[in-house]
């Protein structure tokens, strides 16, 4: 404060001969001091006012000042300018590129380092590339865009989180979902739909050692780390942003019967409706058979569309306002943000409203205080049986209702009941209710004390989640007349919490000796605690009277069999760590970072409490060496190379370790019975990584791109070892058995045009990942299902008996034994695990970005490729055992007769389960497409800075062979999964 | 401000050096420790009952149900129990496992509750006598569970001491233990039942002082079932000595209160039973779904046949005719607006006179038909309510095909068809009534390897020292 006042002190001293100055327009251009090219959307502001404005698109400006102002020129990636105003008019500035700055600073999550320094594997996705997507969850939005990062939806629910894989997957029993920071702040994966992705400035996505190793035990499924926006001293800008639209479901990749279609169908099959309405059915002998076709006709005529009843379009509107600026000592970011979706499917929908603050003061010359926070509510609400094989799940009703089934009677009531498919998923979602809401805090507060070389540091975070689970079955329903308990509904309520508490403190040295050699070193003290409580019930016997409130339930008593359930539980968990990373750097070319942890986890026992993880890496800088300086066409070369260890202990209890017993009930007495056998040997599931990558740049910085190889070795993996059961228990988690992940990613960006005008450039990244189990402990391969976990293949293999087709002959189907033997036999000992697998090894995303003038366009596909997933949908839609549920078209090839060469066996023999429910499910999808103008702030008088219009489009279309809704999914087989709706927004973002 | 300064130097030096090792010793919450599970007299007891709640008892109705001859497929079965039901009997089978696993499973929780127990300092008399009687309790039901493996994975050859048994657990352990010998199974199955018996020796099931309920294995379960071990190794008079004093002391129940023992209402010759309050506490849904009408299977034909439909009790008590041909099974279906809720039956006195009869029936010492055909008479007597068949037997033979009838219509879906074709030396054989196109098998003979299980695969898999049952892939 003091100096601030010695300074306008000084100020007036100087200027003592204009103490009348006058205010007047100062106009000028703001241009690049090396290209000389105008910069656009610079900000001028009169230093210790709130005055300023900013460069149009030819880099102009002009505003209101007095001679003496002090004007203070600033743009990102350059070094800010202040000029005090004389008696001129005119005041054109050329600033410099800062060069610190525009070396592209990445997050690493604890630290920032510049990109030339960077030793390990990072991809960095800015906001320009998250903004106005309009979807909910932000992992959703990452599709694509990073390579060695693969992301499934699974749903097409509002809000839902994706599964998120970084390298492939690196545990076979426990998780390998990778850890997300926010700002400092690990925050739970799985609940993003109460973040708001427009508050995110980037994105991080941290995979080798060098990078991941200093995250210890959470570091081997890899890293994403999201910073915030934050605001700039100096500067002020407000921004609305809007966006409104429909949601549609996509076409289908089948046909399904209609009533005309299913009726001769279910006569071949001499069943069902159609066959009782035969005039070949001996039981119409007598009928005159003009009656039957009236009853024929009269099917016909009451046909419903189910794909109508289900599905709708839905309405999307999103809008934020936020806040950005600051002045000298302080900077904040805030804002507001409201998301509306409606699914595709009846009664999805999602309400999101989001707050953000983050503030940081300079509270004296070397104290920095701040918070950075977000609070969220949001309301979902969801479709029965999500993602279930179940004639409740609107997903599978639509398709598996019959075409003639009625949905109405004649007074409008709905026709539901026993065996009423159509209806009765219908009646679920016009009468009972799913709903969750959620709150959620993610907040941190810090304070930074630098002295001379040194930083120190310490701020307390917290991730808070509160959910509320609503479940009401409609007494009056179909479904209500079904719970068992007292036919009459069901309430049920249930509340969780997930709290999580960081406590870190740190100190930094930094230092620069002799001009090339920079020292960073970095200490760290962590403790994180998470606490995990829940608690919920369940009536019965509602009253038809009172809504869905808990006043309707009925007080259970042992003779009306109404007993409530109620339960809940608490859990907790606390990881305690000290870390350390030194990076050294030599004359800007020769890079060296070395970090270790040590991590102690409470799910563990004693003997393996602790773990030491860390990482070595390093880089060269070839373009910085004077020999390389010749090659013209090279601007920049970066090798990279890192090796270290890191670990895993997600996907196992928080007291695996301790054998347990639980309390139990035996008809209304209490019970004590053994639950767990314990493991007090368990230890982390440790992954050696190594990692070597290039960076280049190449003409003129027009072609930039990225090669990155890696072998990751996963030991020590938790399985669950199959007990003799005369141990009371089935299985012990132990760790025993390996697995590698091993691949290449690239990515490329080029611009192929550029001019004054108009940039077009393009992008893509590809990833290849082969997953290898190399050992598995105890024994060589067990069998999950239709899945084989098996030495020397591949996780996710498919194990099923494979189908040789249809005996012309005789209709039967065919199977290959284990020989490759065709055989009219079936039996599970024929499985085969030469089907493949069901994770992607190969993966991708590539786009165009154009600009000309005010209008962009963006664009951007997504592929994955060489894998297969069982369709469980043809499973039932293309199989005569399940001829009372609506069929596809391709069923009315059934075989009829010798001679008939099909792939539809006759309906004598019983559909099995085969590699016939395999299918291909390598796609490319068009995933976005956004086109948009900016209107410049000259157009409305400088009222406002810009406008910025667009139109967009979200999973537009894709290109596949697979035959279920959606082949991108988490899981190796289709079943009626919510899909991935078309999402098509107009929008506009205003600047003041 | 320096003040200040100074202080979050400090504070922050303080903060790095701050160690939480002591928060990394976690304990669970909703669970107990296995150290603190059993420290009272009540824990033991409590234990105990954990381990009857184990007991499926549903699985033993299912697969004697499902493998022989007395179900017929319905057309709304879309595939419940049609893997055991079509004679797909392989190791991997689900069934298979569920019988294996429960059997070990409660046998592991006896063996902790035998082992806490003895832990357990008594207070008072009262601790003592109820220590003393739980230990009697654990002791039957691990012998009742080892029997039941026995019954389901060996073979019934007798006496065949080198044949392989099942591993007789005498400890809670994680371990790979070799299946027993025939011999050395059943010397371990009679030191347990022997002492089980001098323990609960006056804890009978009844009215009586210091009786415990039917809910729990009292000294006539435990009599019922040592006349069930005799007769399945073929010691006749021990089988009849055993049954006689089942007999002597808890009443059969006649034919008018006979139904009412299906709805629960009545306690009557139930001597020991799984109470199934709720459908919470497990549905019998071998024959019907519990939430819609789905009918899975009907009775066979040919077992409907068999009963006196006029007099019998018994056919309206487990059935309903749903039309000609259609017969739904409903002794388990008995308790309105709770359905498929009924408690689980697991040993009546009724068992005990066609065990009884039948050892009178076989040929040795102790045979003697007139005896063997007053208890089917007495049994039938209490079972038809007007016009009582009597019988006399002439041969061997002849007694033990009509005692082997009167086992099928007395104790049909009970689990034990299976058990008495196996121990008869007969086949599965299925009339082609109660075969319809979805059915794969009329049956099997009495030499298949069907009747005797597979050890489950996945016991298989875990354990190196187990060997698989003849006729079944390794």
């Amino acid at each position: 404060m003091f100096r601030k006042l010695q300074f306008v002190l000084l100020l007036s001293l100087i200027y003592s001969s204009s103490v009348f100055a006058q205010s007047r327009t100062i106009e000028g251009v703001v241009s690049d001091a090396e290209t000389g090219e105008a910069i656009v959307a610079a900000s001028i502001q009169i230093e210790g006012t709130t005055r300023g404005t900013t460069t149009n698109i030819d880099g102009e400006y002009s505003l209101e000042a007095s001679t003496g102002d002090v004007l203070i020129f600033s743009f990102l990636g350059y070094i800010p300018k202040r000029v005090t105003v004389a008696d001129q008019n005119t005041i054109d500035v050329q600033l410099a590129p800062d060069v610190q700055m525009l070396e592209d600073v990445v997050v690493t999550g604890y630290t920032t380092e510049s990109r030339d320094k960077i030793t390990g594997s990072i991809s960095t996705i800015t906001n320009q590339s998250l903004e106005s997507v309009p979807l909910a969850s932000f992992d959703q939005i990452l599709q694509g865009k990073s390579p060695g990062l693969y992301i499934t939806s699974g749903s097409g629910q509002p809000g839902s989180a994706a599964t998120v894989r970084i390298r492939g997957s690196a545990s076979i029993t426990g998780s390998s979902t990778p850890l997300y920071v926010v700002d400092g702040v690990p925050i739970n994966s799985s609940d993003f739909a109460t973040l708001n992705p427009s508050d995110f400035e980037s994105v991080s996505v941290l995979k080798d050692a060098s990078a991941t190793a200093v995250y210890g035990s959470r570091g081997s499924n890899g890293v994403i780390v999201v910073t915030t926006k934050r605001g700039q001293s100096n500067q002020s800008e407000i921004t609305y942003s809007g966006q409104y639209g429909v949601s549609t479901v996509g076409e289908p990749n089948f046909d399904m019967m209609n009533t005309e279609q299913k009726l001769e169908f279910e006569e071949i099959l001499r069943g069902f409706t159609g066959w009782a309405i035969s005039p070949d059915n001996p039981a119409n002998a007598g009928v005159d058979p003009a009656v039957l076709e009236e009853q024929r006709q009269e099917l016909i005529a009451q046909s419903t569309d189910w794909e109508d009843v289900f599905f709708r379009n839905g309405i999307t509107q999103n809008h934020q306002l936020s806040f950005a600026g600051g002045n000298d000592r302080t900077r904040y970011y805030v804002s507001g943000s409201m998301f509306d979706q409606q699914g595709v499917g009846l009664r999805s929908a999602l309400e999101r409203y989001t707050l953000r603050l983050n503030l940081d003061a300079n509270v004296s010359d070397n104290i920095t205080v701040g918070f950075n926070g977000q609070g969220g509510y949001s309301e979902s609400t969801f479709i029965e049986s999500e993602n279930g094989v179940a004639l409740s799940n609107p997903f599978a009703a639509v398709y598996l209702a019959n075409p003639y089934e009625k949905l109405f009677d004649e007074d409008g009531n709905i026709l539901s009941g026993g065996g009423k498919t159509g209806a009765n998923a219908y009646d679920r979602t016009q009468n009972d209710e799913n709903r969750r809401n959620e709150i959620k805090f993610v907040g941190k507060g810090f304070i930074n004390y630098d002295i001379s070389d040194f930083r120190f540091g310490t701020n307390l975070s917290l991730d808070y989640r509160e959910r509320d689970f609503d479940r009401w079955i409609n007494p009056t329903s179909y479904a209500g007349q079904l719970v068992s308990q007292g036919g009459s509904g069901l309430l049920s309520k249930s509340n969780n919490r997930a709290t999580r508490i960081v406590s870190l403190t740190t100190a930094e040295y930094i230092n620069t000796f002799d001009d090339i050699h920079t020292v960073n070193v970095f200490l760290g003290n962590e403790f994180i605690k998470q606490y995990f409580d829940s608690f919920g019930y369940t009536g019965y016997g509602l009253s038809d009277k009172l809504g869905s409130t808990p006043a309707s339930i009925t007080p259970g008593s042992p003779d009306n069999g109404l007993i409530p359930g109620v339960g809940g539980g608490i859990s907790d968990s606390a990881l305690w760590s000290l870390f350390g990373i030194i990076d050294y750097s030599y004359d800007n070319k020769y890079n060296l970072k070395a970090s270790v942890r040590r991590d102690g986890s409470s799910r563990f026992g004693e003997a393996n409490q602790y773990a030491l993880l860390w990482s070595l890496g390093g880089s060269w800088v070839a373009t910085n060496e004077d020999f390389m300086s010749d090659i013209d066409y090279l601007d920049r070369l970066v090798v990279r190379a890192s090796y270290g260890k890191t670990g895993n202990q997600l996907g196992i209890g928080n007291y695996q370790r301790v054998a347990t017993f639980s309390i139990g009930s035996y008809v209304g007495n209490s019970t004590i019975v053994p639950s767990s056998p314990g493991n007090d040997d368990l230890k982390w599931e440790t992954t050696k990584k190594a990692n070597l990558g290039f960076d280049f740049a190449v003409l003129d910085n027009r072609v930039t791109g990225t090669v990155d190889l890696y072998n990751e070795a996963t030991e020590d993996l938790f399985i669950n070892q199959s007990l003799s059961r005369t141990s009371g228990f089935t299985s012990l988690e132990v760790n025993a058995g390996s697995m590698r992940n091993r691949g290449v990613e690239l990515s490329l960006q080029a611009d192929v045009y550029r001019s004054t005008n108009a940039i077009i450039s393009v992008n893509g990244n590809y990833s290849y990942n082969q997953n290898e189990i190399t050992d598995l402990g105890q024994v060589d391969e067990f069998e999950l299902g239709t899945s084989i976990i098996k030495e020397g293949l591949p996780l996710g293999t498919h194990y099923v008996v494979g189908w040789a087709g249809v005996d012309p002959a005789t209709g039967a189907p065919l199977y290959y034994d284990g020989e490759g033997n065709v055989t009219t036999q079936f039996s599970g000992d024929f499985s085969q695990a030469t089907f493949g697998t069901w994770l992607p090894p190969r993966t991708g995303g590539f786009g165009v970005d154009a600009s000309y003038k005010n209008f962009s366009l963006r664009s951007q596909f997504t592929f994955a490729s060489g894998y297969t997933r069982f369709n469980n949908q043809s499973f039932f839609n293309e199989n005569h055992g399940f001829a009372g549920f609506n069929q596809r078209t391709v069923m009315l090839d059934i075989w009829q007769e010798p001679g008939d060469i099909t792939d539809i066996q006759s309906n004598q023999y019983a559909r099995q389960f085969s590699s016939k429910d395999l299918e291909d499910a390598s796609y490319l999808r068009f995933r976005n497409l956004m086109v948009s103008y900016r209107i410049p702030g000259s157009v409305f008088n400088n009222q406002v800075s810009g406008v910025r219009l667009f139109v967009q489009g979200q999973n537009l279309y894709t290109w596949t062979k697979f035959t279920g809704f959606d082949p991108e999914d988490s899981n190796n087989i289709a079943q009626y999964e919510y899909p991935t709706p078309r999402i098509f927004t107009t929008g506009i973002d205003i600047n003041f | 401000m320096k003040i200040f300064k100074i202080n979050i130097t400090v504070l922050v030096l303080a903060l790095f050096f701050v160690s939480c090792e002591d928060e990394l010793a976690t304990s669970p919450y909703d669970q107990l420790s296995a150290e603190n599970a059993f420290s009272t007299v009540n824990d033991i007891e409590q234990g105990a009952l954990g381990a009857y709640a184990a007991i499926s008892g549903q699985n033993i109705y299912a697969l004697n149900a499902l493998i022989t001859d007395n179900l017929r497929r319905a057309s709304t079965n879309t595939g419940q129990g049609m893997q055991i039901f079509n004679h797909n009997i392989i190791p991997g089978d689900g069934t298979v496992s569920g019988l294996w696993s429960n059997s070990y499973a409660i046998i592991d929780r006896v063996n902790r509750v035998l082992a806490a127990a003895e832990n357990i300092e008594a207070a008072t008399a009262n601790e003592e006598d109820i220590l003393n009687r739980v230990r009697g309790e654990m002791l039957a039901l691990r012998a009742y569970q080892h029997f039941e493996l026995y019954r389901n994975f060996a073979d019934y050859d007798y006496p065949d001491n080198a044949g392989l048994a099942v591993p007789y657990m005498l400890e809670s352990q994680i371990s790979q233990p070799a299946r027993d010998t025939k011999q050395d199974f059943f010397t371990l199955l009679n030191e347990d039942l022997n002492e089980a018996e001098a323990i609960l020796e006056g804890y009978g099931y009844g009215s009586g002082s210091g009786n415990i309920s039917n809910e729990r294995l009292n000294a006539w379960a435990l009599k019922g079932l040592r006349a069930r071990v005799a007769q399945y190794t073929e010691q006749w008079q021990d089988a009849i000595d055993y049954a006689t004093e089942v007999i002597n002391n808890v009443q059969l129940t006649d034919a008018s209160t006979f139904p009412s023992l299906w709805d629960d209402s009545v306690e009557g010759e139930v001597i020991f039973k799984l109470p199934r309050l709720t459908s919470s506490d497990g549905t019998i849904s071998i024959f019907e779904r519990a939430t819609n009408s789905d009918v899975f299977f009907y009775a066979s034909n040919e077992l409907t046949g068999l009963y006196d439909t006029d007099n019998d009790v018994r056919f309206a008590s487990y059935f309903e005719v749903v039309e000609e041909g259609f017969v739904k099974v409903q002794k388990y279906n008995k308790i309105s607006g709770q359905k498929n809720v009924a408690d689980i039956k697991m040993m009546r006195v009724a068992e005990m006179y066609l065990i009884r009869a039948e050892a009178y029936a076989q040929d040795g010492a102790q045979q003697d038909l007139g005896a063997a055909a007053a208890d089917i008479n007495t049994l039938r007597a209490n079972r038809y309510a007007s016009n009582a068949p009597t019988v006399t037997y002439n041969s061997s033979n002849e007694a033990l095909d009509d005692i082997r009838l009167e086992y099928r219509l007395e104790l049909a879906y009970e689990g034990h068809r299976y058990y008495d074709l196996k121990r008869a030396g007969l086949p599965v054989t299925r009339i082609e009534d109660d075969i319809d196109n979805a059915t794969a098998s009329d049956g099997f003979e009495a030499s298949s390897p069907f009747f005797v299980l597979p050890i489950p695969q996945n016991e298989i898999f875990a354990n190196d020292n187990m060997i698989q049952n003849p006729g079944y892939s390794e």
